[in-house]
């Protein structure tokens, strides 16, 4: 019995120690892009920023971006400085359609 | 076979005088002991088999007039009640046919008497290795559907009516986990329950408001009287996720003392579509840990149980411009990457859930009282952003309930008190709902009689509710008075019964108060403060016959709901992308509809058992002579079980299960819902023992890797409509020792 249950309580701590959940995504690093609304009203999401790591992640998701080198995308030219909203910013993944299947 | 029982007899009144103990004995109606018959002490939640005498024996005396359930496969089960100074000498009849209805299976319910309400039960013992899901398991009964995408989101809907409308229990306590919307999931697993049981439309007089659409009250396994400590482990892999799960459970005993521990881990991947290609964020984890403690005395007796429950909910199908204008290519995979497919993305539902509740009994020759506490906490995280949550809140619950069981002459009277405060709690600036809490109070009183097949029951509720936001400087008061009769009469193989049930539903905080982005639907939501309460008044009417190989059931009904509280979209967005849903209220709402259930069982060959069911359900807005949003498709489901027991064949292979399911097109919308065509799927299991205590399942389901949109699907409006899982193969493995 004593036994029975040491392996259960093992079991149990091995189960949920080894799935522990990484909650601080804070260290972790994720290419952003920009949403922007075209002109036909359409939205955007060709325009990539790079990638950002930890409290830099955090602080374009909290705070937005600001434009460092000027660039025009659909007629629209936005100049050093500009800053786009924490809504504008999106560092989420998409899903990955390439050619080759794991099947 | 006389002279046997007379000897079993007498050594039972020996014994019991001797040692202050219990016995029982179970024969079937050739007088021959029966063995492996699960003896189940209602009252006591304990559950024993018989010997191979057709004995069975508790140490210590049983309180006056306590109920025992009898149930062995391939018999009628049977109830029993405890009178000291009788013998407990129980007759169980072979019964081929299986209805779980009135008449043929006597049981016990703990949400009432289960001949004069819809009550519904299903046993949940190895649901583990033989379902996929907890939902799926459930989506087999007739009137039963669900909402969900995948096996990550799946929650229950009763003809018709899900979320807020549906109160689930578990094990006597109200599971309140922002259910309100089509993205939170039920909030626990299989682990460690070993019942559901299921009302059917209105109910609300012994478990409060809410439960317009019915009531899930999930039971625990019940205790085990056993000489050594006993338990299992159990894995399962299905491919349609990738999924890996594994159980263990852990029963002790010991004298008057009982102990059970349970854990699980589950990681899921991302579904397979039909055409091979992968849903992304359809992912999901799960961690869960619960243990029960009692002391069952004769005249007192005690039950405390923790539930941990953590769910890593991927939400698939995200479209950031929230137009459903997305192709399906954007949102599938091509190709699964196992080292990384596992790991949470966004946008991501964190939902934590700790379940305590202690529950206590106390018997006297007269009554039987029972009260019960527990409390609940959800939090719930919804990240679309890496670092920042979109919202995070804490909702608690507190239940308390004073309940009396006693006898007046021939009426079983049951009445009680309940109270429940629930507290809603940002953690954030961020919101949807603000911070406000509720508090519920109810009276209650049901009568059952029962007399040479007629019985009848009545009984009435009052609630009070006082809903508070201080934020919205709401404050808000709203009672209720609810009523249901029902009546059942028995002739020969007939049995009829009429029910009338009403129920209330006070507006929800989320009704109430939510306004802002829902990433997790892709909803815009506005609130409307000026909400009223609901009230609901459902007849049912069931007619049953049956023979020893084949029964049929025939079950219509009809709900009608005034004040209904919908959310409806409407031609607006916000940010000129997320769709805007208005809650609103509906004057009068019609809800109808009939079930019916078939069971044959050929008399050539007793180990084969077909059953159907079919549920049609139409729903009508009497404002505008509409549907109601998401009305379920009508369906036949059919279940072909062969017990291959007694051929002793290889590999100890002992059943061949088929299930199929028919849905019909659904052309029954509201403006901006789509239609959805008819489909049927067909699903295939074996189970095997191949040694002693081992029990294995290998099945597929989806064998013809149909493409299939349910009308339910939380996804059927994005890129056109998103499929289910295409063909997968699951296998499971459970050790009993």
């Amino acid at each position: 019995m004593k036994n029975h249950f040491l392996f259960l309580l093992g079991l149990s701590f091995f189960m949920f120690v080894s799935c522990e959940k990484d909650d601080d995504h804070h260290d972790e690093c994720h290419e952003c892009h920009l949403e922007i609304m075209m002109t036909n009203g359409t939205i955007d999401h060709s325009t990539d920023i790079g990638e950002f790591c930890g409290d830099d992640l955090h602080d374009v998701e909290e705070n937005g971006w600001t434009v460092n080198t000027a660039f025009e995308f659909d007629g629209v030219t936005y100049e050093e400085g500009h800053q786009f909203t924490a809504d504008q910013v999106h560092c989420e993944e998409h899903a990955d359609h390439d050619d080759h299947d794991h099947d | 076979m006389m002279l046997r029982v007379l000897v079993c007899v007498l050594f039972l009144s020996n014994v019991g005088i001797i040692f202050s103990q219990v016995q029982g004995f179970v024969v079937d109606v050739d007088n021959a002991p029966l063995s492996d018959v699960e003896v189940f002490f209602v009252d006591q939640n304990l559950v024993m088999k018989t010997n191979e005498k057709g004995l069975f024996t508790i140490d210590n005396n049983l309180p006056e007039n306590s109920y025992l359930e009898l149930y062995k496969f391939g018999y009628n089960s049977s109830v029993a009640q405890y009178r000291s100074g009788q013998d407990l000498i129980v007759v169980l009849q072979k019964m081929h046919v299986e209805l779980d209805e009135i008449g043929i299976q006597e049981n016990v319910s703990f949400l009432g008497s289960y001949k004069h309400l819809n009550i519904e039960k299903k046993s949940l013992n190895n649901n583990f290795i033989a379902s996929t899901s907890l939902v799926e398991n459930l989506n087999e009964l007739s009137g039963v559907n669900s909402i969900g995408s995948g096996l990550g989101i799946q929650k229950v809907v009763v003809r018709g009516l899900s979320g807020l409308r549906v109160a689930t229990y578990l094990n006597g306590m109200r599971i309140a986990n922002q259910e309100w919307a089509n993205d939170h999931s039920i909030g626990f697993t299989d682990l460690g329950l070993g019942r559901i049981e299921l009302i059917k439309g209105a109910s609300s007089l012994k478990f409060g408001g809410d439960a317009v659409g019915g009531v899930l009250y999930f039971q625990d396994e019940p205790f085990t009287k056993v000489n050594r400590p006993t338990g299992f482990l159990a894995s399962k892999f299905d491919n349609s996720h990738f999924l890996f799960s594994n159980q263990f459970g852990f029963k002790l005993s010991k004298q008057n003392l009982y102990f059970n521990l349970y854990g699980e881990h589950t990681a899921a991947s991302d579904y397979r579509l039909p055409d091979k290609n992968y849903l992304f964020n359809s992912r999901f984890q799960n961690q869960a840990l619960k243990f029960s403690f009692a002391r069952l005395g004769e005249k007192l007796q005690f039950i405390a149980r923790y539930q941990y429950n953590n769910d890593e909910v991927g939400i698939p199908a995200h479209d950031c411009d929230g137009l459903n204008l997305i192709t399906i290519e954007e949102i599938t995979s091509s190709s699964l990457d196992l080292s990384e497919d596992y790991e949470m993305t966004r946008p991501t539902q964190y939902i934590v859930n700790h379940l305590f509740n202690f529950e206590t009994k106390y018997f006297t020759s007269k009554i039987k009282y029972s009260f019960f506490a527990g409390y609940f906490i959800n939090n719930l995280q919804e990240f679309e952003k890496w670092t920042i949550p979109a919202f995070d809140m804490d909702l608690s619950t507190t239940n308390l309930r004073l309940n009396l069981d006693f006898e007046v002459g021939e009426l079983s009277v049951n009445t009680g008190v309940q109270y429940n405060r629930q507290e809603n709690l940002n953690n954030i600036k961020s919101r949807l709902i603000p911070d406000s809490y509720s508090n519920d109070m109810g009276v209650y009183t049901t009568i059952d009689f029962e007399k040479n097949n007629f019985g009848f029951n009545t009984g009435v509720r009052l609630d009070y509710k006082e809903i508070v936001c201080n934020d919205y400087n709401y404050n808000e008061l709203f009672n209720a008075f609810n009523s249901s009769v029902g009546v059942f009469y028995k002739k020969n193989d007939h049995l009829t019964r009429l029910t009338y049930s009403g129920s209330y539903r006070a507006p929800h905080l989320s009704e109430l108060f939510s306004n802002g982005l829902h990433h997790g639907t892709n909803r815009y939501e506005v609130c409307d403060s000026n909400l009223d309460i609901e009230h609901s008044h459902q007849f049912d009417f069931k007619y049953q016959w049956n023979d020893e190989h084949f029964g049929f059931v025939v079950n219509p009904f009809i709900q009608l709901i005034t004040d209904f509280i919908a959310i409806n979209p409407i031609d607006s967005f916000y940010l000129d992308r997320y769709r805007i849903y208005n809650y609103v209220q509906y004057d009068e709402v019609h809800i109808s509809g009939v079930e019916l259930n078939v069971h044959y069982h050929p008399h050539f060959l007793h180990n084969l058992h077909i059953e159907q069911s079919y549920s049609f359900i139409n729903t009508l807005n009497k404002a505008n002579d509409s549907n109601l949003f998401f009305t379920p498709a009508n369906k036949i489901k059919s279940k072909l079980n062969f017990d291959l027991d007694i051929y002793n064949l290889p590999f100890g292979l002992k059943k061949v299960s088929l299930y199929h399911l028919y849905a019909f097109a659904q052309n029954n919308i509201v403006s901006f819902e789509s239609a959805s065509d008819s489909y049927s799927i067909l699903n295939a299991e074996l189970l095997f023992n191949p040694l002693i205590n081992l029990s294995l399942v290998v099945g597929v389901k989806n064998i013809f890797n149909k493409e299939y949109i349910p009308h339910l699907s939380r996804i059927k409006e994005v890129a056109g409509g998103v499929p289910e899982p295409g063909r997968s193969f699951h296998v499971s493995l459970k050790y009993d020792f």
